[in-house]
């Protein structure tokens, strides 16, 4: 643990939000005191990223922010694609792909690596407009989407 | 007489109404007060450094698997070791299972006095976790407890090693001792030691660990009574419950600053495959983890199994101690590691698991292979905070699923009559998760204890005759993503030398479903599996000077099938114990940790540099990362073409458009699948399991494929 | 000091991180130090850099000194600095075939050896150690021994040929041989060594091959691995400077050998010896000076305990014995090296104290606030309040009189980092908050050194502690307070104590040997004569490449001694204790059962009776052996004791103890008590590098050799 608070840059952190963030000042990261202002300057960094103009309000995965839309409180990809009402999961406005079968499984997972599909399928959400793979569920036939984060915004 | 157990039932009434006692003695004197605390970590650090050196196991001594600590008269703990800290809730409710059990007038609790549990319903997670307790008195006075806990190699039941898979109740569990007082005088009687002797195959594991416990216990208890004399047994007593209440506030302040107020939900999977296992009841089971966690702006946090599946005749069963003990660790290890480590980190998570459940069995279950329940469980939980942790911008935190921990275990008896029995404890080694900006740690990672270590293989091989051909990473190991998830150990043994009679099996099972799935993109990692080869030409191949088989290759062609002469059989990643002989060969894994974010993200340069270190299959680089990549002829190097890469991955992209269909249209064909009954029986029966334990779920499911509303099963 | 002609010297020199120390000791053990910076281009410059500066107060020159040189030893870390910059050669590796992760892989705790208890916790700080071997140098062979030095699959000559030429290929610059249980039967590693020379020479290159058995013959391949691929990775390197130093010594008229000193505390011709086995000298001096205390005043257990301000390390002798650690962790990488065990937490003068955000609780260390900023009244712009700074602000040390007044600090500075950052927040004043940030430091120093005694099995009560280092005796006081330990005894020579540790020691060298031999309950007699045997044959085959070495080294075989060391168990246990033999040779069942006995008493000694099991049988999986010339040793001056009972009162200044109040507190200067003297705390005993803090109900007997002897009244 570092006993000081660090004040991370902007670049440090937009490497962070982007996921490259180098794995030394990472490290460091993650054994300093956690700020108690990094939602609102992560906040900043990813505003000033995405192209739409709408207010982020909370990011809820990579890829996806719950942002202020006039009145209301709606999903939207990095890519600017809306998802619709953030009180319900957003993966009912997603393209939908399910590996459902020994085929499809064995495009990613070899011989006894998958999965038996009679038990559990996988099903991938992307985005309609980026094609970005923003979630792979994996559960049974039948399962309903998990609605992963009603983050509580009031 | 029953004094302390009045004061037990009493403490627990004002927690439950919230009557907290105030910080007075830390704000008189806060030095004072820190002072104590860091004297108190002194004592259960001195235990257990002394039991790790006396002790037999390879657990204690090479992988740490020991923990000591001291508890407030009532049983909470004030101070905890380092080692396997699931067991933060277990002593607890042994020493409390002991008070209101009246044990105070009967076997009564004197000073001197050794009690022994294993049994998991009452403390540990299952019966290879042996505790020690020892009351402490001053003037007559139950002052304090101290306790010891070591993971045992060998307790008995139905298979070697100390956690039989194919337990299907307790009564397979092995020798359970229930609380039992098996020392006066700070000695442990001769008898109860005699009883563990000829009730488990090895009877040195558990007695010279037992010693061991004695031997840091005697420690802690000098040093705690002259902590005590210094301080003023009034002083001692108000400043431990002032450090349980210390330390549920510090939990509630950092879980209010990098947590996310919301509700997430996860739902996590795991299958045992009896139906294929030498056991009494041949049934698989299918068990489905619903979890939901609230976090308030106030930073409380609670956890909801509700729809979560009964409990089974399998050996895959949690306590609901057990179940407990682990989703604080989890929150000790992700969350409040620079805390204060005591009871009051337990009162900060609200639990609530229902009963008759695999998490909260009732007495007849067996929980020797808790640990896959747990994964599944804890794998919910894990990836519950990531995200909590995600949207508040701390990207640095926060883990995919987590691995699945398996191991090998053998036992038999020595060409010189000798019995062994002993489990490689290579479930130290699993992948971990992988997380918003770093790949997981390949196989050094575990669920129960961060100071996870791997033993050498030279210390290990002389105590069974399982030599490993290789052990190395498993290739593709980890849940694919832009980053991916830590793969596992991966080794490979031959049976040698001969010896008079071998058997051998393994957990953790996750071969049918995928138990640690991936995160935002990532994913899961891949289903788990043991090969075994008997009838080996191995001994005609090494005179001979041929090829040997080291590693797995190929998953659907391997190595030790291609190069060598033998019966190939693909057992589940959880076989019950089956004998072998000399030259029979086994491979197995432990389990690798969820990937994290789309793959085709990932950079190209990475997945090549894993590629020519074996890590990455070239397969697995063009048809999942979009890797494009050159083969230098001669040494087999690649090498990396960009251009063609990000052709590829567009190209992808593209397809993935293509080949999906819209929520709606996907919604549509399934629904009509579940109205037509297009679903396997065992999943049936997993779903109408849950659809009985909530109402909750019936109801979701049935709206959210808007089912008949007299829909009530499958 | 000098004057005389026929006078000799003892010429010992520590390159430490920042300064390189020699210390000059003459035959009436006057002693005299200097300090240069350490040059870690070539090392060689600051080494001879020191002398030179040691000379000065000498009045003679420095080719007067190196010609009435009687021992010149240098101890270096070049190795380890090697290996932490990771600037070390091109290696390659051959290793039994299935193994060619090991490298990498590693042992799990190296993922987090050196880290704090809340980062081992917070387990996703985790990371593998930076590889010293790439993975494509890594080729693995076809062989595999068992347990028993059985082979199960014969040495695939092909495989070393294709690997060899591959790794040539690859240009490495040194080849290592690794096969699992080589330490029970060396053929395959042997004869891979002999086809990889003939092609390496056959190619025409010079690329140095090693195998396991030659460098680490011990058992657990992963130690062995490392140990093997430190050597032939920064090794060469090493050696080569330190027969730079040899040089340029010799060109100034020095006829001695250079000797390097050794991690186990033994020193040997920098020329002979293996580099990995001296990566801890430094440390292990102040552990040998220890132990030549405890020869002086007949002390068996000692616990030596050194503040610096970074670190605190301990050292443990008992029964005379030092420990002897043979799996050091060395820049994060566990080695089989025998090495003086000093075992380390952060705690020094520089450890910085803070609030936890969320509790508002006080916490000391473990960080350091390094030597830049360093602590608040150094005055470099650290902010963060330090022990240093509490030390200061509570009276302690004198800000004008720091290192002997060589660096100013800033009391004013100190009181306000320790105000805003702790008293303030807490509602206490600073001098409460002064107080309590040396009482915490001092609570986890007693801590670590409590456990580390009792955690060997022995109890406080036997132990004289030893204090040294800059902060050492400004807290032992405090970090003693709550345990009753024999003696507290300070040095007058706190800041070469270690330096002088070195100059101490003997020509020696360490040996081990992995084996398995098992002695099972009640054995028969034909079972006791073959473990005899085993062990016997094993012994003398060490005594045999000892002597050679020895013989090498120049030494006169007549006096080189032996000690026969085994490391043994129970059955099944995991962990084995060592002990001498009380015999060289094994050969019958009543010298069995002595060695036996030797075992389990030694067993009772460390974990108490109640650990005993004989039933699980004996089980001896290394074997030692420790090759000695004894080197003619330093001497500590020795005083008249003279009755005076007021020398080197200096002054006085306020100064604040347990009680909260503050004190007028008499201030005397070390280097002018007389043996004899007794001091009655509340004083402050200062000294050029350190400040020794007496408090009250406390006294101090200072001895005919300057020793200082802290007493509770």
């Amino acid at each position: 643990m570092s006993t000081r608070k660090t004040e991370w840059s902007g670049d440090v952190l937009r490497d962070l939000t982007d996921g490259n963030l180098d794995l030394q000042v990472l490290l460091e990261m993650q054994q300093s005191i956690k700020e108690e202002d990094r939602f609102e300057t992560i906040l900043k960094v990813e505003q000033e990223k995405v192209k739409f103009p709408e207010k982020i309000l909370v990011p809820i995965g990579e890829h996806l922010y719950v942002v202020q839309k006039g009145s209301e409180r709606v999903v939207k990809c990095a890519c600017g694609h809306e998802f619709g009402d953030y009180r319900q999961t957003w993966k009912l406005n997603a393209k939908v792909f399910a590996r459902d079968t020994a085929e499809s499984m064995e495009e990613v997972f070899r011989g006894p690596r998958k999965c038996d599909p009679s038990w559990m399928v996988l099903r991938e959400f992307y985005c309609p407009t980026c094609a970005a793979l923003l979630e792979v569920e994996a559960v049974p036939p039948g399962y309903p989407y998990v609605f992963d984060f009603l983050p509580e915004l009031d | 007489m029953g004094k302390l157990k009045d004061r037990a039932l009493q403490r627990e009434k004002d927690l439950s109404e919230g009557k907290r006692p105030s910080l007075i003695l830390k704000d008189a004197d806060p030095i004072k007060w820190e002072v104590l605390y860091t004297r108190l970590l002194g004592i259960v650090q001195e235990g257990r450094e002394t039991a790790r050196l006396i002790s037999a196991s390879p657990t204690v001594r090479e992988f740490g698997e020991c923990v000591f600590c001291v508890f407030t008269p009532e049983g909470e703990v004030v101070a905890f070791s380092r080692g396997i800290l699931l067991h933060f809730a277990s002593f607890t409710a042994t020493i409390k299972w002991m008070l209101k059990n009246n044990y105070e007038d009967d076997p009564g609790i004197k000073e001197g006095d050794l009690f022994c549990n294993n049994d998991p319903q009452i403390g540990g997670a299952h019966s290879a976790d042996v505790a020690t307790l020892m009351p402490i008195f001053r003037k007559g006075e139950l002052v304090a407890w101290v306790g010891g806990l070591t993971h045992v190699m060998e307790v008995g039941g139905t298979e070697p090693g100390g956690t039989p898979p194919s337990a299907l109740s307790r009564y397979d569990d092995g020798l359970m001792v229930t609380a039992q007082k098996v020392g006066e005088n700070d000695k442990y009687f001769r008898d109860y030691h005699i009883m563990v002797s000829r009730n488990t195959r090895d009877g040195k594991w558990w007695i010279i660990d037992d010693l061991a416990k004695l031997g840091g216990m005697i420690k802690m208890k000098k040093a705690l009574l002259d902590v005590i004399e210094e301080y003023g047994i009034d002083y001692y007593e108000k400043a431990t419950y002032e450090m349980i209440e210390e330390g549920r506030r510090f939990a509630v302040s950092k879980i209010k600053t990098v947590l996310f107020p919301g509700t997430y939900r996860t739902a996590g999977f795991y299958d045992v495959l009896n139906s294929e296992q030498p056991v009494r009841f041949q049934k698989d089971h299918y068990m489905h983890f619903p979890l939901e966690m609230t976090v308030t702006k106030n930073g409380e946090m609670f956890l909801n199994y509700d729809g979560l599946s009964s409990p089974g005749y399998h050996a895959n069963n949690a306590s609901l101690i057990c179940a407990t003990g682990l989703h604080i660790y989890q929150l000790l290890q992700e969350v409040l590691y620079d805390g204060m480590f005591n009871a009051g980190l337990v009162q900060a998570l609200k639990l609530n698991i229902p009963e008759n459940t695999v998490l909260n069995p009732g007495i007849q279950y067996a929980c020797s292979c808790w640990v896959s329940a747990m994964v599944a469980a804890g794998s919910c939980f894990q990836r519950a905070l990531s995200r909590a942790y995600y949207a508040k911008g701390f990207r640095e935190e926060g883990l995919s699923g987590k691995a699945i921990t398996a191991s090998v275990f053998a036992g038999g008896v020595n060409e010189n009559d000798s019995l062994f029995s002993i489990v490689n404890f290579e479930m130290n080694c699993s992948g971990a998760a992988a997380s918003s900006n770093k790949d997981g740690l390949d196989s050094a990672n575990s669920v129960w204890n961060p100071e996870v270590n791997l033993s050498d293989c030279e210390p290990f091989e002389p105590l069974w005759p399982l030599k490993w051909l290789g052990r190395g990473v498993q290739t593709d190991g980890g849940g694919f993503g832009k980053h991916r998830g830590g793969a596992s150990i991966s080794s490979l043994y031959v049976i040698e030398p001969p010896v008079k009679f071998i058997e051998s099996g393994c957990y953790m099972s996750g071969d049918r479903v995928f138990a640690s799935a991936g995160t935002m993109g990532g994913y899961p990692a891949p289903a788990r599996y043991r090969y075994t080869l008997v009838d080996t030409n191995f001994a005609e191949a090494a005179a001979l000077k041929q090829p040997l088989p080291h590693e797995e290759g190929d998953p659907a062609n391997p190595d030790f099938a291609r190069l060598l002469k033998g019966t190939l059989k693909r057992g589940s990643g959880q076989s019950a114990s089956v004998q072998f002989k000399q030259y029979d060969l086994i491979y197995h894994a432990s389990g690798g940790g969820g990937g994290w974010g789309d793959p085709l993200e990932r950079s190209p340069n990475t997945v090549i540099r894993e590629v020519n270190e074996g890590l990455t299959t070239i397969t697995t680089a063009e048809n999942v990362y979009g890797v494009a990549a050159a083969n230098t002829p001669g040494n087999g190097h690649w090498t990396l073409d960009e251009g063609k890469t990000s052709a590829l991955r567009n190209e992808m992209r593209k397809k993935r458009l293509k080949k999906a269909l819209s929520s709606k249209a996907y919604m549509k064909k399934e629904r009509k699948n579940l109205l037509e009954g297009k679903l396997a029986p065992i999943v049936k029966e997993m779903y109408n399991d849950s659809f009985k334990k909530s109402a909750r779920f019936l109801d979701e499911f049935k709206q959210f494929w808007g089912l008949p509303d007299q829909f009530s099963g499958f | 000091m000098g004057d005389d002609v026929r006078q000799r010297y003892y010429c010992y020199t520590d390159a430490g991180g920042t300064f390189t120390d020699t210390l000059l000791i003459d035959e009436q053990g006057n002693m005299i130090s200097g300090k240069a910076p350490t040059t870690p281009a070539s090392l060689d410059d600051g080494h001879i850099a020191s002398i030179r500066a040691a000379v000065e107060g000498l009045g003679i020159t420095l080719e007067e000194l190196l010609e009435k040189t009687e021992v010149i030893a240098f101890g270096t870390t070049a190795i380890i600095n090697t290996v932490v910059q990771r600037s070390g050669v091109k290696v390659g590796v051959l290793i039994t075939k299935g193994f060619e992760r090991l490298p990498s892989v590693g042992r799990g705790f190296q993922n987090y050896s050196e880290y704090s208890w809340s980062d081992i916790l917070h387990s996703s700080t985790h990371r593998h150690l930076k590889d010293l071997v790439s993975y494509e140098n890594i080729v693995g062979v076809n062989e595999r021994m068992d347990n028993t030095g059985k082979a199960f699959i014969p040495l695939y000559p092909d495989d070393v040929r294709a690997a060899v030429n591959k790794l040539i290929d690859m240009n490495v610059e040194s080849i290592i041989i690794l096969f699992l249980f080589s330490y029970m039967n060396p053929s395959h590693e042997l004869q891979a060594k002999e086809i990889a020379e003939e092609i390496v020479n056959s190619r025409g290159k010079d690329i140095p091959v090693f195998t396991s058995y030659e460098v680490a013959p011990a058992m657990k391949e992963v130690a062995r691995f490392n140990t093997l691929a430190v050597e032939a990775y920064a090794g060469g390197i090493a050696k080569k400077s330190l027969a730079k130093s040899e040089k340029r010594l010799a060109d100034l008229g020095c006829k001695m050998k250079l000797q390097a000193t050794l991690s186990h505390g033994g020193m040997m011709p920098a020329s002979t010896a293996h580099m990995v086995d001296t990566a801890m000298s430094g440390p292990s001096g102040g552990i040998l000076a220890g132990k030549y205390l405890g020869d002086v005043y007949g002390y068996r257990n000692i616990i030596t305990s050194d503040v610096g301000g970074t670190s605190f390390d301990v050292g443990l002798i008992t029964g005379g014995r030092i420990n002897i650690k043979t799996e050091p962790v060395v820049a994060r990488f566990i080695l089989s090296a025998p090495c003086a065990e000093v075992t380390s937490i952060g705690a020094g003068g520089g450890t910085i104290a803070y609030l936890d955000p969320f509790t508002n609780r006080l916490k000391v260390g473990p960080q350091s606030s390094g030597s830049m900023p360093g602590p608040a009244c150094y005055g470099n712009g650290g902010e963060n309040p330090t022990v240093t700074d509490a030390d200061v602000v509570l009276g302690y040390i004198d800000p004008d009189y720091f290192l002997g007044g060589r660096m100013k600090l800033d009391k004013a500075i100190a009181e306000r980092a320790i105000k805003e950052k702790i008293a303030d927040p807490l509602r206490i004043s600073v001098i409460d908050a002064a107080l309590g940030i040396k009482e915490l430091i001092d609570a986890e120093m007693e801590n670590y050194c409590r456990s580390l005694i009792s955690s060997r099995g022995y109890a406080v009560e036997d132990y004289v502690l030893l204090a040294f280092g800059g902060a050492g005796p400004t807290h032992v006081a405090g970090y003693t307070k709550n345990t009753k330990y024999k003696e507290i005894v300070i040095t007058p020579f706190a800041s070469v104590f270690c330096a002088f540790g070195g100059a101490t020691a003997d020509y020696s060298r360490h040996y081990l040997r992995g084996t398995s031999v098992f002695i099972p309950y009640m054995a028969d007699e034909q079972t006791k004569l073959k473990a005899g045997e085993t062990l016997s044959s094993l012994w003398s085959e060490m005594e045999a490449i000892a002597m050679d070495e020895m013989k090498n080294a120049g030494f006169n075989l007549k006096e080189v001694e032996f000690e026969h060391l085994a490391f043994t168990r129970y059955g099944g246990q995991l962990d084995e204790i060592s002990f001498k033999s009380p015999q060289s040779r094994l050969t019958d069942a009543k010298t069995v059962d002595a060695f036996v006995e030797a075992f389990e008493s030694e067993y009772s000694n460390v974990f108490t009776a109640t650990g005993k099991y004989p039933q699980a049988g004996y089980l001896t999986l290394h074997v030692g052996l420790v090759s000695r010339v004894t080197k003619p040793k330093p001497s500590i001056a020795r005083k008249i004791v003279s009755k005076s009972t007021h020398g080197g009162l200096k002054g006085k200044r306020i100064a604040i103890f347990d009680d909260r109040k503050p004190v007028e507190t008499s201030i005397y200067e070390l280097s002018l008590l007389s043996p004899g003297q007794q001091v009655k705390g509340p004083v402050i005993i200062e000294h050029v590098d350190t400040t020794f803090v007496v408090p009250p109900d406390y006294h101090v007997d200072v001895d005919e050799y300057g020793m200082l002897f802290l007493r509770r009244a």
